[in-house]
């Protein structure tokens, strides 16, 4: 039964995205879609419920069959990609692609004796991560039913791509459970491989060249990861004859774990888009607002991080886990620097995606019981958010025409309920009481006796609110006498921006109950003591504690306050202009400041370049701690 | 919460702006003092803020009505949870959610000297922010732990964290604005955008901020007291000498720009953090 | 003393000025700074000298109203909170002096906006300065007292 569901979660969201294909009425297309992400999440909502985990999962009666059907899709996929490379003449895509090819033939054919692994293998971090994959997954899906037809008028595309559209995402999400919840590496693997296929194809979705040339440089730096993937499965078959997550994790004798080890953090490392790879999410940014939220920064993103966290307790205690802790935390400052000399709110939302990427690597390479919690703390109140704000920047362009924050200058007055979200999305991403600063928090003081890493993520969390709070600034900046107006808002997309946000309140709200019914489990499931406790909104260690709800209660008094004196005050109170020095004040004059954006400090090109060969330097290094 | 910790944290609430106005007024009398004045009554931020609170309400936008009251709530409760002895770190952070509100709110209203002065606040902010973080990293390399409880059993952190107590020091300057830091407000006759940051805000809700930074004044000179917690006279006492030296240090310099700002307390902090925490670990 | 006397003595004990130079020669603008100055050092009285109508509590005003700074001197006005007094600082403040011919003269400030206080002299000396924002602050008390009364009859 338990795993019908789970082979459910992985085949239904694929089928359904297939038959989708097929559908060329738009109301049966996307009453069909509703239906099936409606399925996915209730698919996810029960075995959050039913499934006792840790546990492997097997299903022999199929077992045989979805083995060959994976090894032929290996190859399939190679094939295809190879294909585009020469269709698109990305030859360096073509090269990965042969570089997984021949290792891949080899490993198929030569190596694997035949062997029966377990099918799945599931604990909490698997079903944190279906439950992202499926709610926020679904919430997005939801919102791009708005979003694409708007954007298809807008382009002039006729006629629609949407079946193919969202036969794509659906087949990711598809692709991103199984990620989640194989328990053979061959096919994490071949999942792994549609996750940056279907990254390829929906970058490119709008045709343009800009995008075209965008979409192959995200295929062929996912390519390589791939093939540190492969090489990584390799090395751990050739030391230790099994292809089983279960059985690897299970090892004793861990001399010669750290090698593949390596290989699977650089895969991690290409499809988190950490430094120097973060080209390539940057460029993923041309495509449809919908994809950066799901596959860029909420979901298959999070890919790397998961896949690391299932790994580290491998490497715990090593040196290969200090200096990916330092590679994490250089990546997470570096970011943070470039994200600051951003106007362009999605290249601000991409950055600090790879910044916040980077803190999550820095604390799964700390390394102790607190920082992976803090690491899946931090997983899942990023996920929610930063997709989130990236819908909104989505509504906001389609709205104004514009994704830079200077032209968001009194968008409270224009968009009042988007903006309002927005303004919520940012203070759940950098304020406390929520989620993300309270894990920022924990991870600062694990790290505190690591004076490096405290020393970068002190500087970095600095950073973060500095390019958050100037535009927060700019959404609410306004006057009495700017001129409002009503803002229609999509039904879908309201749909799915109300309830992110809701979302992301209540997940902040009730963070120990968060902790402790899927957090700490999964602590112990690593066989970690448990050294943070949760109770009731105070989350404590033995060297210090966060409480959560009288901030809240600060809040509630502030805005109580707030409304008492704007309502108490209205018959004395004067309506007044902003100072300017005695002029007549007139709304929409050059008076507008533009932001500090530090260009001489943070010089997005220079900076760049120094920036990659840091890291460069750096994962050499991790490679060195993984050969000692 | 037991009554008696109810008790200590409306206690320091209501004691902590009555120092630190106190001190302010110290602080007016003694730069008039240095400039050859005779300066106003030691109770004249007292009569300020309250003729500030009773004048009549204007207003730009709602939005600043909301700011300027966070900016006080998450000043005066990071105060009283810092006499309940709870997580340093933590109190920090309530303490930047309200600098959050409030260079956002004065970065909503059009006023091109207020958005000027909230820039430059920010910048500030970047200064000062890592600075008091690093601060507790190195109490904790030095006490174990992030809890004030247990780090007021250490009694004299001042010898095992020299520099830092320095930084302390600078961090104050920043934060109370003084010269050669008064970037953003433009203290005194400096007038060259009118009031920066504070330009918009006024009547009650200027009252308010200037509440809101007695408390966080306050604050950062607790955090220095608590440096010599074996006898807490004694670490007021350095808590004020401090404070002292930086009205001297603002009657004696000229404003920087806030690059410079930037890269000499960046520099000096990390430099100082690194070979203060190197010092921890010789002397043990 | 309760509370509602020491917030009647706090708008007594702290006005905050603002001054603005209308098309002044300078000459009472100096004398006005001269009353910051060691020598006579206005802030023993709690005068601060504010840049920001938003903040501040006296208006001085220097030199004569013409037409094209008439809407900046009303502006300024307009952005004081109440209770607010204007004092006007010299004779071209307070009649337009020796240019109430010129043709783009208006007049004196009282012809744009209402003054309490007139401190005479060409130029004003510091110490009639100071007298007259002495004048100005009991002048500022009462009208909070009125202020206060009026919010009364609007409840």
């Amino acid at each position: 039964m338990q795993s019908n569901l789970l082979l459910l979660s992985i085949i239904f969201p694929i089928i359904a995205g297939i038959i989708v294909l097929f559908l060329k009425q738009s109301s049966i297309r996307k009453a069909f879609i509703a239906t099936s992400l409606g399925v996915i999440v209730l698919l996810s909502l029960i075995m959050l419920a039913t499934l006792k985990v840790p546990d492997i999962f097997n299903f022999p009666a199929y077992y045989n069959g979805m083995d060959l059907a994976i090894k032929i899709g290996d190859f399939a996929l190679l094939f295809y990609v190879l294909y585009i490379s020469f269709k698109i003449k990305e030859w360096r895509a073509t090269f990965f692609a042969v570089l997984q090819l021949v290792p891949l033939i080899y490993f198929e054919f030569f190596m694997l004796k035949e062997h029966e692994v377990a099918m799945f293998f599931v604990d909490e971090l698997s079903i944190i991560m279906n439950l992202i994959i499926s709610i926020v997954g679904s919430l997005i899906a939801i919102y791009a039913f708005g979003y694409m037809d708007h954007h298809e008028e807008e382009k002039h595309v006729s006629p629609t791509k949407q079946p193919r559209f969202f036969a794509i995402i659906l087949v990711f999400l598809g692709a991103m459970n199984g990620v989640v919840f194989s328990n053979n590496l061959m096919w994490i693997y071949f999942f792994w491989e549609i996750t940056t296929l279907s990254s390829f194809l929906l970058i490119g979705h709008d045709q343009t060249e800009e995008a075209i040339k965008n979409a192959s440089r995200a295929l062929w730096i996912n390519m390589m990861g791939g093939v540190a993937l492969l090489l990584g499965i390799i090395f751990i078959y050739t030391n230790y004859n099994t292809t089983s997550l279960a059985e690897v994790l299970s090892i004793k004798d861990a001399t010669y774990i750290l090698l593949p080890m390596f290989f699977i953090a650089f895969a991690a490392f290409t499809k988190s888009a950490q430094l120097p790879f973060q080209s390539w999410l940057l460029g993923a940014m041309v495509a449809p607002t919908p994809v950066s939220a799901l596959l860029h920064s909420s979901t298959m993103v999070k890919a790397g991080i998961y896949i690391l966290l299932r790994f580290s307790p491998l490497f715990r205690g090593t040196l290969l886990s200090d200096f990916i802790a330092i590679y994490g935390a250089f990546t997470f400052v570096a970011t943070a620097f470039l994200a600051v000399s951003q106007s362009n709110a999605k290249r601000i939302l991409a950055y600090s995606t790879v910044s916040n990427l980077g803190l999550m690597i820095a604390s799964i390479g700390l390394n102790t019981s607190s920082a992976i919690a803090a690491a899946i703390l931090l997983l899942i109140f990023h996920a929610v958010s930063k997709a989130l704000l990236f819908l909104c920047v989505g509504t906001i362009e389609q709205h104004i025409g514009s994704r830079d924050i200077e032209d968001m200058k009194g968008l409270i007055n224009r968009m009042p309920v988007t903006a309002a979200i927005t303004f919520i999305g940012i203070l759940t991403l950098m304020a406390a009481p929520f989620g993300m600063l309270v894990s920022k928090w924990l991870i600062i003081e694990v790290a505190a006796n690591q004076i490096l890493i405290s020393i970068i993520l002190a500087i970095g969390s600095a950073l973060t609110a500095l390019y958050y709070t100037r535009w927060i600034g700019n959404l609410l900046s306004g006057t009495y006498f700017s001129q409002h107006s009503e803002e229609h808002v999509n039904p879908t997309v309201g749909i799915s921006l109300y309830s992110l946000t809701a979302i992301a309140i209540a997940l902040s709200f009730i963070v120990s109950i968060l902790y402790n019914m899927l957090v700490m489990p999964q602590i112990l499931t690593m066989k970690m003591d448990v050294v943070l406790k949760a109770v009731r909104g105070y989350l404590y260690t033995p060297a210090g504690g966060f409480t959560i709800y009288p901030i809240f209660i600060t809040l509630g008094i502030a805005i109580v306050l707030s409304l008492i004196s704007i309502r108490k005050s209205t018959k004395v109170v004067v309506k007044t202009t902003p100072y300017t020095a005695g002029l007549n004040y007139i709304e929409d004059n050059g008076y507008n400041v533009r932001n500090y954006y530090l260009t001489t400090f943070a010089n997005e090109g220079t900076l760049t370049r120094y920036f990659n060969y840091v890291s460069i330097a750096l994962i050499a290094v991790i490679l060195g701690g993984a050969l000692i | 919460m037991t009554l008696n910790e109810v008790v200590i944290f409306i206690a320091a609430v209501v004691i902590a702006p009555f120092i630190g106005g106190f001190l302010s007024g110290i602080d007016r009398k003694l730069t008039a003092f240095i400039q050859g004045r005779y300066g106003p009554p030691i109770w004249q931020p007292f009569y300020d803020v309250i003729k500030l609170l009773y004048k009549q309400k204007l207003l730009v936008n709602d939005f600043q009505v909301f700011s300027a009251y966070m900016y006080l709530l998450s000043a005066i409760l990071s105060v009283g949870l810092f006499a309940l002895k709870a997580d340093l770190l933590m109190i920090l952070f309530i303490m930047s959610v309200g600098l959050v509100f409030y260079i956002a709110g004065a970065l909503s209203t059009k006023s091109p000297y207020s958005q000027v002065g909230a820039q430059r606040e920010l910048m500030q902010m970047l200064a000062y922010e890592p600075m008091l973080i690093f601060f507790v990293i190195s109490v904790y390399n030095v006490t174990g732990s992030f809890n004030l409880a247990q780090i007021m059993t250490h009694g004299r952190l001042i010898l095992d964290l020299p520099l830092m107590f320095l930084l302390l020091g600078l961090v104050l300057t920043i934060k109370l604005k003084k010269s050669p830091f008064d970037l953003s407000a433009s203290e005194h006759a400096h007038q060259e955008l009118v009031r920066g940051i504070l330009t918009d805000y006024s009547g009650p809700y200027l009252a308010l901020i200037h509440i809101a930074d007695w408390y966080e004044m306050i604050l950062i000179l607790a955090m220095i007291a608590i440096l010599w917690s074996q006898n807490l006279v004694i670490g007021a006492l350095i808590a004020l000498a401090t404070f002292f030296m930086d009205i001297v240090i603002d009657n004696i310099t000229a404003r920087m720009t806030v690059k410079w700002m930037l890269a000499f307390s960046w520099s000096i902090s990390i430099l100082f953090t690194i070979i203060n925490i190197a010092y921890i670990y010789f002397r043990r | 003393m309760g509370l509602k006397e020491f917030i009647e003595k706090s708008f007594k004990k702290s006005p905050w000025v603002l001054h603005y130079n209308c098309s002044s020669c300078n000459g009472c603008d100096i004398e006005i700074l001269a009353c910051m100055t060691p020598l006579y050092d206005m802030e023993r009285f709690g005068m601060v000298n504010v840049g920001n109508p938003k903040h501040a509590d006296i208006l001085v005003v220097t030199g004569t109203v013409n037409t094209r700074n008439k809407e900046i001197l009303k502006n300024i006005y307009d952005q004081m909170p109440d209770p607010k007094v204007v004092v006007a600082v010299g004779v071209c403040a307070a009649t337009g002096g020796v240019f109430r011919e010129a043709y783009n003269v208006i007049g004196g400030i009282d012809k744009v906006i209402p003054v309490d206080v007139y401190v005479p002299g060409c130029p004003a000396k510091p110490e009639a300065i100071i007298d007259g924002l002495y004048k100005a602050t009991e002048i500022l008390k009462e009208k909070y007292e009125k202020m206060g009364k009026a919010e009364e009859v609007l409840k």
